[in-house]
């Protein structure tokens, strides 16, 4: 009920509203307090920025080059976060050589890391989508182990009196029932996969969004990385998005909410 | 023993069997006598516990007959639920022996049924897929048994729900769900561990109404256990009391009530008195309802 009421059109409309404002007001007093356009771009020359990068095919080709990294890496770290994960949560035997590493390893920053991937991979898309991979494969990976532990004892109990296999436990009721949690696991990699992606791209790059940002900064271009920016949150949201579309149909007997009752 | 073995019921009851004639006849509807469904030998269960170990049930001997229905009171923690998951092959005994269908316990069998107290449907499967998860585990012939499930939601009132999905449904209409899923690959001993706890009393009496019926008209071994004296005489054969903890069999009670067993056989004085009687093992304790 209340979710419905946040979505509902009045709250659409104050939000519509607040933007408006707030872009009004900092048109203005990007004017009034003569701040250069060195440092801070009004919102005018942004949408101008955005409309010459596309109108020009700029934006596309890195938008696609960023992209393909983006995705690659994520489909690579959360397939691989997914079946060490469940190699994990299935094998005591595994879980107890495994953790420690994978312990350790999650305790390093991985964007620290994309120095040395730039060097190792060099400046092609592959350093990119292993940073992006990288990067994703802890949250799926975590997610995935605590979602398959998550099944019920009486269900589980419940299966092996009908005479069920690990196998088949594990088919029938651990998976579906993680779920929820997998899930979650992937919507934090997607955002996660843009960040490893754009910030390898920073540090050297043929091609793509973080690289055009880049250059746009060596000619003070605040306005076109303003611009950038925008269609890097844009490609975010897309993504979360399609993730959460994903949810819904692969999952569709969860109400959305995190409430594992029942 | 009042009620021996396969003991044929009433007319009315032979009539309802062969309505349903498509589902496998049990054994004991051919009237087929020979070793007891369930038969236990000085069963006793320990756990080990940080004082040394706890004795949930101690020196249990009984023998259930097919088709028979006998219902298991005690106070809480004398070990009821753990008896059940002994019979259902989910652990094992510490000393004694346990024996379905004359063969010794080593693990979960394909012919034992067992409902909890709460439904525990698998919320992505619809409810017809939920009656039908055991022939998935055992890997039976889906298309013959989609037809048995069919059946069993009609008996159980749900037929207009095959396709919905449990949060769809009641909690007695999810647990009537899960007492067919129970039933489908005609299991002969079907095991119940208070499955009506969760319901309010007229849902409860209704199920009670209902679950007699499907008996009646299946004759499956039934194990069930509950706190309520008053539904275990209304529904069993015999009556197994127990102790508290360690529970022990204090007296196996004969119900000579006939069958079937309207609901305001309740009010009836024979009823009245086989209810006082069992109650009178616990009045000192207070401990049941
Ligand atoms: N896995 C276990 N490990 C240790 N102790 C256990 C275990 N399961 C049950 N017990 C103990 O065994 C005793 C009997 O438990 P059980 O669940 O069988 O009782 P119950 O008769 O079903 O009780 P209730 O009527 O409350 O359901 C209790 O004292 C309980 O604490
Ligand atoms: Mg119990």
């Amino acid at each position: 009920m209340e979710r419905r009421w946040e979505r509902g059109p009045v709250g659409i409309v104050l939000s519509v509203l607040l933007l408006v404002v707030l872009l009004a007001a900092w048109e203005l007093s990007v004017h009034w307090f003569e701040v250069p356009a060195y440092l801070v771009p009004t919102p005018s020359a942004v949408v101008v920025g955005l409309w010459r990068g596309f109108a020009s095919g700029i934006y596309l080709f890195h938008l696609k080059v960023t992209l393909v990294e983006i995705v690659l890496g994520f489909l690579a770290g959360s397939a691989l976060g997914f079946l060490l994960g469940a190699l994990i949560a299935l094998n005591r035997t595994v879980a107890y050589f495994l953790q420690p590493y994978v312990l350790v390893f999650q305790t390093i920053p991985k964007v620290a890391l994309a120095p040395l991937i730039v060097l190792w991979f060099g400046l092609g898309i592959t350093s990119k989508v292993v940073s992006a991979a990288i990067i994703c494969f802890f949250p799926v990976m975590v997610n995935t182990i605590t979602g398959l532990n998550a099944a019920d004892r009486e269900r589980t109990d419940l299966l092996r009196a009908m005479g069920a296999s690990r196998f088949q436990i594990f088919r029938m009721l651990r998976l579906p029932a993680a779920g929820a949690f997998i899930f979650a696991g992937l919507e934090i990699a997607v955002t996660f996969a843009l960040i490893g992606a754009i910030v390898t791209e920073f540090l050297g790059a043929e091609a793509g969004l973080g690289m055009l940002m880049q250059s746009m900064n060596f000619t003070m271009d605040v306005a076109g990385s303003f611009s950038v920016i925008v269609v890097l949150s844009a490609v975010g949201v897309v993504l979360t998005f399609a993730i959460t579309l994903l949810r819904r149909r692969v999952i569709f007997w969860e109400d959305g909410t995190t409430d594992k009752a029942k | 023993m009042s009620v021996p073995a396969g003991a044929p019921g009433p007319a009315a009851t032979r009539a309802a069997a062969s309505a349903v004639a498509d589902i496998p006849a049990n054994e004991a509807v051919a009237g087929r006598g020979g070793e007891p469904a369930l038969l236990l030998r000085g069963a006793t269960k320990r756990y080990p516990v940080v004082s040394g170990a706890l004795t949930a049930f101690e020196d249990i001997s009984v023998a259930v007959e097919r088709g028979e229905f006998v219902a298991v009171v005690g106070p809480s923690g004398c070990g009821k639920s753990s008896l059940l998951r002994v019979v259902a092959g989910l652990a094992g005994l510490s000393d004694g022996t346990c024996a379905v269908g004359g063969e010794p316990m080593s693990g979960p069998r394909r012919d034992v049924g067992i409902v909890f107290q709460s439904p525990l449907l698998f919320p992505w499967r619809t409810v017809i897929e939920n009656v039908m998860l055991p022939v998935d585990v055992q890997k039976l012939d889906r298309a013959r048994y989609l037809e048995v499930a069919r059946q069993l939601l009609g008996l159980v009132g749900l037929s207009d729900f095959e396709r919905a999905y449990p949060r769809e449904l009641s909690g007695g209409m999810q647990q009537r769900v899960g007492i067919a899923r129970a039933l489908v690959n005609d299991p002969t001993i079907l095991l119940m561990d208070e499955p009506f706890g969760a319901l309010d009393a007229m849902t409860r009496e209704h199920m009670n109404v209902e679950l007699q019926r499907l008996w009646l008209e299946r004759r499956n071994t039934i194990l069930f256990i509950t706190h309520s004296i008053p539904e275990a005489v209304f529904l069993a054969d015999r009556v197994m009391v127990m102790t508290p903890r360690p529970g022990r069999v204090a007296e196996i009670c004969d119900i000579d009530l006939p069958r079937p067993r309207p609901l305001d056989i309740m009010t009836d004085p024979a009823f009245g008195e086989y209810v006082r009687h069992i109650r009178s093992y616990f009045g000192a304790h207070g401990g049941m309802d």
